[in-house]
């Protein structure tokens, strides 16, 4: 008992600590079901909505027409052979229906999937006026800096950067609930003590993120870390309208690809309005 | 005190040799049930609690026990035998010092203490084993062996664990585990052999901490050194690695345990108070000196100041308390009280002359080792506390003689023979298995066997040495 004891103080005191690496954007490719002029615009837009990223210097841009690809085989194959560092696509890509329900459509379901790049879902309709506010969904794993770096590397100056965490409260009473029957634990030390821990780990980890960025001389941006207990996707789609929200990101690829079978794919259909960077 | 009064009893009545015989099979089957603790599944205080259950009644039935009741300062004492045979010093010491560390611990001074020397070592695993085997022996010494291991190993297994030296785990707890009885020689309370010992040979708390020092520091360089060569445990070449590990131990957080900063400097200046006032004990008005009130009652104050913090919740610390151990050592003194009676201790006794009378130094070394030996099969407790009674039986012995010094280093260094030797040495076993890298007994022997020869040899040489220069 006492083993334990010291073993989980110890695994407490280690923390997971963010790790800053610039994201190196060299090559962008748009991918488009328009052709020519209105291909260009497209471009031009994304471009404009993207800031700093859409103004560097040394980054290449790519159009991908609609001509180009007639099956989500040929698209990936393209992809593949021009290998960018960042792909960009419209919701409902290629769909004659530009609003379905609880689809991203069927180019996009499997670019998420398979294509070894981060996916930047531009929403139908018009973006943002800048990109000033990005949101970062760091629920999948506590110490996972690369979804923080790729908000990091998509703000401008003065930017803001908001870290949210919502750990799911549906998934923490039914383990209560299961505690609760256990004469061996004390429930109320264990919903205090397992509510605390919970929500300590990710803000803890958030808050590690000024530090690193400021280190690094990175300080044109403000972070905001946001840690709660709720309803996962109700939680934030309330966040991303309460902030404003310019670009949400979020993992949508993990080894075991079930991060899109999860909170994720509600989320990247649910937030039909909102531009998402899918990692 | 019952014995010291009751010693010429014991020798003007001695028992008929069968009487004697009887209580020697006995003691022998509690020693063999108390080696045999796992496999009987019985705990330590159950195994001598029937064993002094059945000592009284057989001894009571032979007529073995002093009749009339027990007297101190020339007043009878309304006292059970089964109650005035226990050394309630021995008793108020464990029992002080366990609940003062158990309420110290929670300021988080110690996990303190351990995190920052983890920092320290930027994660390099060579300096990472000699600040860990160098604190186990520290944390032995001033706490026991057995928190000290758990505290050590525990962070040893999730430091190596987040350096990926998954590899390394077996070399680190197993030199971790043999530092807890070099660290249990430091001083007077660093281990119950010494408590009993020391308290039978009146060797004070500063004493103690002056002769065994040196020894401690040279067998603390020597074991860490032979671990580091025979588990290869090397620095880290390369730059790029050393910068890795330095960021990964720089996640921790030393101060993560600490709940109330004011408690923490309170424990801190408590701790020191209560290692200075355990030193000077004996100079101490009212506590030192022959009718003071003793260095189990200092150990008793300090808890008491300690627990007033968690006036509210004593109870979580007093169920904490190691009753097993208690109990245990209670039942034991009731039979060795018995077996003195029984006059087992003096035919015991008789074998150590023999031991002893091999030659002046060579006697003591033959000792050491007849100490370590045993010591490593069986509980080094009751061994100490028999060996702390026959040691005086037909010898002028002072609290210089270094005949206590060979019982005292041959009862914990034996403790690093065998697995079972020691307790913290099944601490350090059960945290391999718990990581994954279980050690078998004849494994564990194997791998013990050249620290505990350097270790005994060191301290054969050093005893002798003592006798020498200050004999």
């Amino acid at each position: 008992m006492q083993l334990d004891q010291f073993e989980s103080r110890f695994k407490r005191a280690a923390k997971a600590l963010f790790a800053y690496a610039p994201i190196p954007f060299t090559k962008v490719l748009l991918v488009s079901d328009q052709e020519g002029a209105d291909a260009d615009a497209e471009l031009a837009r994304a471009k404009a909505f993207l800031g700093p990223l859409g103004a560097a210097e040394g980054v290449s841009w790519t159009v991908v027409t609609g001509e180009s690809y007639h099956t989500s085989h040929e698209l990936v194959a393209r992809v593949s052979q021009e290998q960018p560092d960042l792909l960009i696509a419209q919701r409902s890509l290629k769909e004659s229906d530009k609003d379905p329900i609880y689809s991203l459509g069927t180019y996009l379901d499997v670019l998420t999937q398979v294509a070894p790049v981060p996916v930047l879902v531009l929403p139908q309709g018009g973006l943002p006026s800048d990109l000033s506010q990005v949101m970062v969904v760091t629920d999948h794993m506590t110490g996972d800096s690369r979804l923080i770096n790729y908000g990091v590397a998509l703000l401008g100056a003065g930017g803001k950067l908001f870290l949210t965490h919502v750990e799911d409260e549906g998934t923490f009473e039914r383990y209560m609930s299961v505690i609760a029957k256990l004469p061996s634990l004390d429930t109320e030390t264990a919903r205090r003590d397992i509510r605390a821990q919970l929500l300590k780990e990710p803000l803890e980890f958030m808050q590690s993120v000024d530090a690193a960025l400021r280190e690094h001389g990175v300080s044109h941006l403000e972070v905001e870390p946001i840690v709660r207990l709720g309803r996962s996707v109700r939680d934030y789609r309330e966040l991303v309208e309460a902030h404003q929200v310019d670009v949400l990101v979020f993992n949508t690829k993990d080894s075991m690809q079930l991060a899109m079978h999860g909170m994720a794919y509600s989320l990247a259909v649910e937030l039909k309005r909102v531009p998402l960077l899918l990692l | 005190m019952l014995f010291l009064a009751e010693a010429a009893h014991a020798a003007e009545h001695a028992p008929p040799g069968w009487v004697t015989a009887v209580f020697g099979a006995l003691l022998v089957c509690m020693i063999v049930a108390l080696a045999l603790e796992e496999k009987l599944h019985a705990k330590k205080s159950v195994i001598t609690g029937v064993a002094a259950l059945v000592t009284l009644l057989v001894a009571q039935a032979l007529g073995v026990l002093p009749g009339g009741p027990p007297t101190l300062g020339g007043h009878e004492l309304h006292l059970p035998i089964y109650v005035a045979a226990i050394d309630w010093e021995v008793i108020a010491i464990i029992l002080g010092a366990s609940l003062f560390v158990d309420v110290t611990s929670k300021s988080g001074i110690f996990t303190w203490i351990a995190v920052k020397l983890t920092k320290l070592s930027r994660g390099d695993p060579r300096r990472l084993l000699w600040f860990y085997g160098a604190l186990t022996v520290v944390f032995s010494a001033f706490l026991n062996n057995v928190t000290a291991m758990i505290i050590v190993g525990s962070l040893t297994a999730v430091s190596l664990n987040r350096l990926q030296l998954q590899d390394k785990l077996l070399g680190f707890l197993f030199v971790e585990g043999l530092m807890t009885n070099v660290g249990g020689l430091l001083t007077l309370i660093s281990s119950v052999p010494n408590i009993i010992v020391g308290n039978a040979a009146g060797i004070s708390f500063g004493k103690f901490f002056l002769v065994a020092s040196p020894y401690v520091l040279l067998a603390t360089l020597a074991s860490i050194f032979l671990g580091e060569k025979l588990f290869r445990i090397k620095p880290l070449r390369d730059d790029a690695a050393r910068r890795e590990a330095a960021a990964q131990v720089a996640a921790f957080d030393e101060n993560d345990g600490i709940r109330s900063r004011g408690f923490f400097n309170f424990a801190a200046a408590a701790f020191v108070v209560f290692i200075l006032a355990l030193a000077l004990q004996s100079q101490l008005p009212l506590v030192g000196g022959e009718h003071g009130l003793g260095m189990g009652f200092v150990a008793l104050a300090f808890a008491a100041i300690m627990l007033l913090r968690y006036k509210h919740e004593v109870h979580t610390f007093y169920s904490a308390v190691d009753w097993d151990l208690l109990a245990f050592f209670s039942s034991l003194f009731v039979v060795i009280y018995v077996m003195e009676h029984a006059a087992v201790l003096s035919t015991m006794g008789q074998a150590l002359a023999w031991l002893l009378d091999r030659g002046e130094n060579l006697g003591i070394g033959l000792l050491l080792w007849a100490a370590a030996g045993l010591s490593s099969v069986t509980d080094n407790i009751p061994l100490a506390a028999m060996l702390a009674k026959i040691l005086p039986k037909g010898r002028e012995l002072t609290a210089d003689s270094m005949e206590w010094w060979a019982v005292i280093f041959g009862a914990n260094l034996g403790g690093n023979l065998t697995p079972i030797g020691s307790a913290s040495t099944v601490v350090a076993v059960t945290i391999m298995a718990k990581q994954g890298v279980p050690l078998s007994f004849l494994r564990f022997v194997r791998l013990a066997l050249p620290f505990a020869v350097l270790q005994l040899v060191l301290a054969t040489g050093y005893v002798l040495l003592v006798k020498v220069l200050f004999g």
